[in-house]
């Protein structure tokens, strides 16, 4: 595939997501579609009309655009320092560990008493992750650094069931789903204030790498010659991957695969460049995100489907693919 | 228990709800002597003697055996009889002993009639059977009907006929003095639940509604069985009267977090909130009819407010 211009692919992904936008705010169990949404406001309660789009569908849309960008960002910067295709937060266990930091956060009431804490327990679970990994993806190969997310998804996700469980409220075993499949149902612009700085600081760090990011691409060494600071782009992905999936990860719980299709589709469109990669992987996520979340709410089942299930019913063919293609590119040993 | 559906609303047989608000309490009435004679002939085949240790292993069943035994008959009634969220008697069984109703602990107590409804404990109850205990199971209260029904049934194997009587009669006639037997107007009433639960069209919370003149958001939106309304669907619904389930905030879990959100405190400023314990309808007891009365009482000041309001 041939790279396409990147102002026009830029521009397409924002007009894509403003779309995308538009349309979460005017999808919602009151009434469908444009016209729904204009005799929404045109009726005669037009407080409820403001109180269902300030209240209630703008802080989804928004927690939808906020949390896609995290991941697709998170995702494609990954992938590029570790410079493995199937380096994805939710598949190497990053995720896994931001929700249990985030339920250790909520169901021992610290975050009822100090909202903070969620998103700051959650980047802490990440940042855990991401440091345990990067020795191992630095030293083993691709093969490595999947198992040892295996094993981080395994035990945290076993510890999070444990934290569940520990909890007198009877609720809390139940909510396991929320935490493995995420869902941003029925949130307030609290939570959008809540985690927005985090992220703002975990963007900020991702982009600072994109131009080093390049140079990576060339090889470790090739990249130091060329004046890179390899301890300093770590600590700046370390720290930017774990701010944008931790503080995402609070809010919406996990979700899966994101960060793997959106820079797997984007990066032949703007010809393999890093330092193009992250912004539309950002963009793409964006978009991914509010698709999938306006799907969840025009499949009205008995019980809500979550938004996890969605991604990665679109994510794992991608899996499968990105799979067997590194299988034959590092060989069957 | 949560969601406390299964134990709650069940599966009742789908009939017009609004319909049965209005005829159900004459079924109550003329189905009461067949009850009894039912009870009769259930208690011969459950127990040959009056029972002196019983033991009840359900929320539901508790407190009706509290309701008709005398203290000393009761050996054992389950640890949730004990928590006020989901037990109306919660404070008026200390001394007694509580059971998590595991086989071991309630052969341990030598019960000799173990009570339990039935919903749950299969495994438990058939294991007492074949071990050659007496069970007797008591079906859920689907309506007002299945309360009285239920008291006489179990009175009659308690060996407490006349006790079961008299709450079944004081309970007939509160419910004749407080159900609104011909309503031209339902208001909408929303027993708002965590998760975003709310009523259908049947069960005895439905039933309840229905006889104090109200409908439920399964009226409203034609759905049966409880269902899950978001708060977008809550706000826009326009309930009259609101009650909140009990919101489990301590220790917290994400259940409760729509207790906090500014849309709830929206649509509780736009209605009439009264505060229903989550107790009085999750089983059917005498204590069941209190709710009733709250919903009453809530009707008649909204009526009345709109009949000041509109001349």
């Amino acid at each position: 595939m041939n790279p396409i211009r990147f102002g026009t692919l830029l521009a397409a992904l924002v007009g894509l997501t403003a779309v995308l936008f538009a349309v979460s705010l005017a999808v919602g169990p009151t009434g469908t579609g444009l016209r729904a949404f204009v005799d929404l406001a045109a009726g005669r309660d037009r407080e409820m009309w403001s109180l269902i789009i300030w209240e209630l569908r703008l802080p989804r849309a928004l927690l939808a655009l906020i949390v896609g960008a995290s991941l697709g960002l998170a995702g494609a910067s990954l992938q590029g320092f570790l410079r493995n295709p199937l380096a994805e937060p939710g598949i190497i266990g990053i995720s896994s560990a931001a929700a249990l930091g985030a339920v250790i956060a909520i169901y021992s009431g610290i975050a009822m008493r100090f909202p903070v804490v969620l998103p700051l327990l959650a980047i802490a679970g990440s940042l855990t992750a991401v440091s345990v990994l990067q020795p191992l993806a630095a030293r083993g190969g691709a093969l490595t650094l999947i198992l040892a997310g295996v094993a981080i998804s395994s035990l945290c996700g076993a510890l999070t069931a444990l934290a569940l469980s520990l909890s007198s409220n009877p609720f809390a075993s139940l909510e396991i789903v929320y935490w493995m499949l995420g869902s941003i149902t029925d949130r307030s612009l609290a939570d959008v204030w809540l985690i927005l700085p985090f992220v703002a600081l975990g963007w900020g760090l991702l982009a600072a790498t994109s131009g080093q990011l390049a140079a990576l691409t060339l090889g470790p060494e090739t990249a130091i010659s060329l004046g890179v600071d390899l301890a300093r782009l770590q600590w700046l992905v370390t720290l930017g991957a774990a701010c944008c999936v931790g503080a995402a990860t609070a809010v919406a719980g996990v979700i899966g695969f994101v960060g793997l299709v959106v820079p797997h589709l984007l990066r032949p469109l703007v010809g393999f460049h890093p330092s193009r990669l992250l912004p539309v992987s950002a963009l793409g996520g964006a978009a991914l995100l509010l698709a999938a979340d306006v799907c969840v709410r025009l499949l009205s089942t008995e019980s809500e489907v979550r938004l996890g299930v969605v991604t990665a019913l679109i994510g794992v063919p991608f899996f499968f693919y990105l799979v067997v293609r590194s299988r034959s590119a590092y060989g069957a040993s | 228990m949560p969601p406390s559906t299964s134990e709650r609303f069940g599966d009742g047989a789908a009939m017009d709800g609004i319909a049965r608000g209005v005829d159900g309490r004459v079924r109550g009435r003329t189905l009461a002597p067949l009850c009894a004679l039912v009870a009769t002939l259930s208690y011969i085949s459950v127990a040959d003697a009056r029972p002196e240790r019983i033991v009840s292993i359900n929320v539901c069943t508790d407190q009706l055996v509290a309701a008709l035994a005398p203290r000393e008959r009761i050996a054992s009634l389950s640890y949730i009889a004990a928590d006020p969220r989901t037990s109306a008697i919660a404070t008026e069984i200390e001394g007694i002993a509580l059971n998590r109703g595991t086989a071991e602990e309630i052969i341990a107590l030598e019960p000799d009639l173990i009570v339990t409804g039935q919903f749950g404990m299969r495994s438990t109850v058939a294991l007492l059977r074949r071990i050659g205990f007496t069970v007797l199971e008591l079906p859920m209260a689907e309506t007002v009907a299945d309360i009285a029904s239920n008291v006489l049934h179990l009175g009659a194997a308690l060996d407490q006929r006349d006790k079961a009587r008299v709450i079944v009669d004081a309970l007939e006639a509160r419910l004749r003095k407080l159900s609104v037997a011909d309503a031209a107007e339902r208001p909408l009433f929303v027993n708002y639940d965590a998760n975003g639960w709310t009523t259908g069209q049947t069960g005895l919370l439905a039933d309840i509604v229905h006889r104090a003149g109200l409908a439920t958001p399964g009226d409203r939106f034609g759905f049966t069985e409880s269902m899950r309304l978001s708060l977008e669907g809550l706000l826009h619904a326009e309930p009259e009267i609101v009650d909140l389930g009990y919101p489990w905030e301590d220790p917290p879990a994400l259940a409760s977090r729509l207790w906090r959100h500014p849309i709830l405190r929206a649509v509780i400023d736009r209605a009439h909130l009264v505060d229903i314990p989550d107790s009085a309808w999750l089983c059917g007891t005498p204590h069941t009819l209190d709710a009733l009365a709250t919903l009453r009482a809530a009707r008649d000041e909204i009526i009345g407010q709109q009949q000041a309001g509109s001349p």
